[in-house]
């Protein structure tokens, strides 16, 4: 079974953008309950007071929902479960190839893991949320929760799908390929079905009735000499230099910088390249914690394992302008850690462990709580 | 009606007493019953009957009393798993249970009724398999034509029903001329890029072995090369979202030619325009083909009061012809054809822009998607 490998990053968002707790508060005020159904469900993330982001890519919207998971427990259950494909499929009354796994994201205040799920073979199946409370596994009832929801309009066809008279269904989609809070607003990553377009839409929280996402187009600069669309893979934001931020991995494996101001509507952005990540690799997922002092950054990736980068080397890094040649990497050093293989999503659990989905050789999932290396 | 009882087990004798949470609930006949009934609506439910109607206990205490698991193994009691989500009612002696999501053919389920500890009811259902039809095929591929460009971007795979997702790189190769299977073709993608209705696939070949300078174009190269033949190869292992395999395996079969990094150029293209009066096609000959989705969404024709021409558009000719088949006549006047700039070639090259741009030569600072227009006129009919 494939599954999609997404990053969250709220925590990080709150660590490393200095969120100030008092103008965190009554976040969920204007939020209401209005039996949420989710269409279908993609990345999740997790912003301050409990609240869950999840990308809803066929509805193409974005919904916040107050779990209400909001005290901080006293001794976190640590969670730990073995086949959690299998025990969700049962949970859902379905066998676990009738499951697909989209998503994991942990509540910084509780540690409990949120799980995005669809339960059905085909685009239209129902999506669920799960929760897992140390290896207590549950669905999330969206229904008798407070929501807000924020549709992503302004698509690049709007002439051709929201005209008059009659129109056939449009069949373009936005994939969403990650989202995350950051410093008051949600970044919502994606690419269309269609044209190859990279989008980042930045859009305020508490979600703005009317107000239009800020959309931009990343680009990557091959070298100083080409420059094409790229679309975004992961991200997560990170102080560097005292400027806040977004690293992101590109599909095609440049790591780049890009900074958080000049995510603007209509702008055109192109993140300063400051490593490739390998070829016949893709980048999955992405963390960043600080241990012993020091500001890491974690990053999953679908061949060439989990990978550990200083922060500071990426603050030093001039950028790569030249072609990479020979051992095919290039730009910040990094690390690879041994033993964890097989990592198919990665959260932060707390400042000292991660939360891991991991494919085991009989091809089914557990989900590990392991210390940040 | 009951629809179903195999397997019906007595795990444990009955006693005159059910616990539920400290409330006793008297099972004055002792013939309490465990069923699975469907409900006008179709939806399928268990339900305890046979219960003392004047306790039902409280709320909290029904999950713990009956428990549903689904059975992956007939051997195992099911338990070891977490019990089906659902709803709980109890009314006149009668507990429902409604699990969250429709019972799974081919599964069984454990109905499982909990009285002092470990004495458990249990009864068993299996829902029987559905017989599938395998009658789901690809019914096109674009883009159509039998020369691609060696920088060609993406190929969509059209299914006469929704299918399954999430084994799309599975089922889906493309070897060269000797039959050999390329390595790493595409941008393997965790989130399919599926249209809403799972009938349309969109596969990216991977833009790192287009991109010229990055990483994997370096290393490995491009995929394909000029003058070779392809084969695109759709297995009919794949299922659709029945879960019934494909009905035959599909091959599209290719030549490569020079890669284009030129952008679509409008104003080259012929427009024939029709006579007024008539319901004749208004068509368009592009120089090259256009990507066939973006054609039937980023052109459209608009008379001169900026009104929409409704009708049918046809993309042909291998995506060189694109023809709209007005639902009304034509009425003679000035038309324009509106076209977004962002509607691509083969390669990925847009109006506005190509697949890439050597920034030696042009910067831009910003992208503004603009829509550009080209007039027509629609002359009233010779007599």
């Amino acid at each position: 079974m494939k599954v999609k490998l997404l990053v969250s990053m709220a925590l990080s968002a709150m660590l490393f953008l200095g969120l100030n707790p008092a103008a965190a508060a009554d976040l969920t005020a204007g939020m209401k309950t209005v039996k949420l159904e989710l269409k279908s469900a993609g990345p999740v993330a997790f912003g301050p007071e409990g609240i869950l982001f999840v990308a809803d890519p066929l509805a193409a919207t974005v919904h916040a929902v107050a779990t209400g998971d909001t005290a901080a427990a006293k001794k976190k259950k640590v969670v730990s479960l073995e086949g959690v494909d299998r025990k969700i499929a049962a949970a859902l009354g379905t066998s676990p190839d009738k499951i697909r796994i989209s998503d994991l994201a942990v509540n910084p205040a509780s540690g409990v893991a949120y799980l995005s799920v669809a339960r059905g073979s085909g685009v239209a199946a129902p999506a669920v949320i799960v929760t897992v409370r140390g290896d207590h596994l549950e669905s999330l009832d969206l229904s008798s929760l407070k929501s807000a929801s924020f549709a992503l309009s302004s698509v690049p066809d709007a002439k051709a799908t929201t005209g008059r008279g009659r129109r056939r269904e449009s069949a373009r989609t936005q994939a969403i390929t990650d989202l995350g809070y950051v410093n008051g607003r949600v970044l919502v990553a994606g690419m269309s079905n269609e044209e190859f377009s990279s989008s980042l839409r930045s859009i305020p929280f508490p979600f703005a009735g009317s107000g239009k996402p800020a959309s931009v187009e990343i680009y990557h600069g091959a070298h100083g000499r080409f420059e094409t669309r790229s679309p975004v893979r992961t991200f997560v934001s990170l102080n560097v230099a005292g400027q806040p931020y977004l690293v992101a991995a590109y599909q095609c494996t440049p790591l780049v910088t890009i900074p958080l101001s000049d995510i603007k509507p209509g702008a055109k952005l192109k993140g300063k390249t400051v490593a490739e990540l390998g070829n016949r690799n893709r980048p999955l997922d992405m963390i960043v914690y600080t241990k012993d002092g020091k500001e890491y950054m974690l990053i999953a990736n679908s061949s060439r394992g989990i990978m550990k980068v200083s922060t500071i080397d990426l603050e030093k890094s001039p950028g790569i302008t030249e072609r990479v040649s020979g051992g095919g990497r290039k730009g910040v050093p990094y690390e690879t850690i041994e033993g964890w293989k097989g990592i198919l999503q990665l959260d932060r659990a707390d400042d000292h462990n991660a939360l891991v989905m991991r494919e085991t050789e009989g091809g089914s999932f557990n989900l590990e709580t392991l210390p940040l290396p | 009606m009951k629809i179903a009882s195999a397997c019906f087990a007595l795990a444990g004798l009955l006693p005159a007493l059910i616990c539920g949470c400290g409330q006793p609930v008297r099972d004055e006949s002792g013939s309490v019953r465990i069923g699975l009934v469907s409900s006008p609506d179709g939806a399928r439910y268990f339900e305890v009957s046979g219960l003392d109607a004047g306790h039902p206990g409280d709320k909290a205490s029904w999950g713990e009393t009956f428990r549903v698991y689904t059975v992956f193994d007939k051997r195992s009691a099911g338990e070891e798993l977490p019990a089906v989500a659902g709803s709980y009612v109890f009314e006149d002696g009668v507990l429902r249970f409604r699990p969250r999501f429709p019972l799974e053919p081919g599964l069984a389920y454990s109905a499982r009724l909990y009285y002092s500890p470990g004495r458990v009811k249990e009864a068993r259902f299996e829902i029987p398999r559905e017989d599938l039809v395998r009658g789901t095929s690809v019914i096109a591929v674009y883009p159509s034509a039998d020369v691609l460009p060696e920088n060609l971007l993406k190929f969509y795979i059209h299914f006469s029903s929704p299918m399954s997702v999430g084994r799309a790189y599975d089922n889906t190769r493309l070897l060269n001329s000797k039959g050999e299977t390329v390595r790493y073709p595409f941008l393997e993608l965790d989130e399919e890029l599926w249209d809403p209705t799972g009938r349309r696939l969109t596969i990216f070949i991977d833009p790192g072995r287009i991109k010229q300078g990055v990483l994997p174009n370096k290393v490995v190269g491009p995929v394909f090369k000029v003058g070779e033949r392809y084969t695109l190869e759709i297995s009919d292992e794949w299922k659709d979202a029945a879960g019934a395999r494909l009905g035959a395996p599909f091959r599209k079969s290719f030549k490569v030619s020079a890669a284009d990094h030129r952008s679509p150029d409008p104003a080259a293209w012929k427009l024939a325009a029709p006579a007024g009066g008539s319901r004749e096609p208004l068509s368009l000959t592009f120089e090259a083909p256009l990507d066939h989705a973006l054609l039937h969404r980023l052109l459209w024709v608009e008379n001169e009061a900026g009104e929409r021409v409704e009708g049918e558009v046809r993309v042909e000719a291998g995506e060189r012809r694109w023809s709209l088949l007005p639902d009304t006549r034509w009425s003679p006047g000035r038309y324009r054809l509106m076209i977004r700039s962002i509607l691509e070639d083969l390669a990925g090259n847009g109006i506005d822009k190509p697949f890439e741009v050597d920034v030696f030569e042009q910067v831009r600072e910003r992208v503004d998607s603009k829509t550009l227009s080209r007039e027509f006129t629609v002359s009233p009919r010779q007599r």
